[in-house]
């Protein structure tokens, strides 16, 4: 999330205030400067899912941010979909500081859903 | 430029199962600008291909990355000439041209496409790539006040438009412009239209030898 927008000075930054078990929080200087490599370095380091939280277009003091971010966002599905692993694994919020905590929180859920499904199948 | 697209993972991944020491070589020219061959792609693929490793697949295979200002000539190859004798293969982000003199450079190590080479174009928006040479050997732009029929027309005509165009799109893809469309209100522009008039007779492809070679002094 941008280390200026969501999470510098927006809700991300009180909602993180209480540590929350298991979520690792990457400030990055802008979305748009998001990569390919860095969403799929994520599950590299043994991430279950990368939620990507951009600040919306009228809030973004750039352009196009939000497109870049998404096309990075699809790319990096599309990898993780040839790895054997679920595109719902990555998710690109934008939207509302109020939506964002809400969002993130039904984000978990599909992922938790995700893991405890592969650890019955027995998958890894 | 030369424009190609990274291969799907699984498919690289089917290819490096045999080898067990293999160089992730990216190039840094034509690929590096379509996002599909350069630094930032080595890393992507390589990062891609540990997460094939957590999954189990390609288990204990070493992977090494590398990125060379081009692939397409040997003096930049001089580079890696020692580490191409550490591994048994090298998955190359370069298009066709470059797999090829890579492989001639190296005989001994076995070169693996990463990339589907597709053609020689431009970048028209953010993203997008379009189409705009074909390497014919016979350039007929001057005609077609600087817009290619070969390319830009879906069936390559050299007198067009053909019955198929409407509304100044073509008939193989509505979205698409008509090519010979482009290139009439381009000579319109240019006060050349009666360019047009002139009956330009189909190419002898018999004659024409693959592969090409040209010696430039």
């Amino acid at each position: 999330m941008c280390q200026y927008g969501l999470f510098g000075e927006g809700s991300l930054a009180r909602f993180f205030s209480i540590p929350k078990t298991g979520v690792h929080i990457v400030p990055v200087l802008c979305i748009g400067k998001l990569e390919t490599e860095h969403i799929v370095e994520a599950f590299e380091l043994n991430a279950q899912g990368v939620f990507i939280a951009a600040c919306g277009e009228e809030r973004c003091a750039r352009q196009n941010t939000e497109m870049f971010a998404k096309l990075k966002a699809e790319r990096a599905k599309e990898i993780i979909q040839g790895l054997g692993l679920e595109p719902e694994r990555i998710r690109l919020f934008s939207g509302s500081e109020k939506d964002v905590g809400k969002t993130l929180d039904d984000f978990i859920e599909v992922v938790s859903k995700i893991i405890l499904k592969r650890t019955l199948t027995g998958e890894r | 430029m030369i424009v190609a697209t990274r291969k799907p993972i699984e498919e690289i991944i089917g290819f490096l199962a045999p080898y067990d020491s293999i160089l992730i070589l990216g190039c840094g020219t034509c690929v590096t600008v379509c996002n599909s061959g350069g630094e930032r792609e080595v890393a992507l693929i390589h990062s891609a291909l540990r997460v094939a490793q957590t999954k189990g697949l390609l288990d204990g295979k070493r992977f090494h990355e590398y990125t060379v200002k081009r692939q397409c000539d040997n003096e930049f190859l001089e580079a890696i000439k020692g580490k191409s004798y550490e591994v048994d293969a090298i998955l190359t982000l370069a298009c066709g041209v470059g797999v090829q003199v890579l492989a001639e450079f190296f005989p001994h190590v076995v070169c693996i496409p990463g990339l589907n080479t597709l053609f020689m174009g431009s970048s028209s928006k953010l993203g997008i790539w379009d189409e705009r040479c074909a390497g014919c050997g016979d350039c007929r732009l001057y005609e077609t006040g600087g817009i290619c029929p070969i390319t830009r027309c879906a069936k390559g005509i050299l007198n067009g438009p053909c019955g198929g165009s409407k509304d100044g799109k073509c008939e193989v893809d509505r979205e698409m412009d008509c090519g010979w469309i482009m290139i009439y209100e381009r000579l319109l522009k240019l006060g050349r239209v009666q360019t047009l008039r002139t009956y330009v007779p189909p190419r002898e492809y018999s004659l024409k030898k693959k592969p090409k070679r040209v010696m430039i002094a």
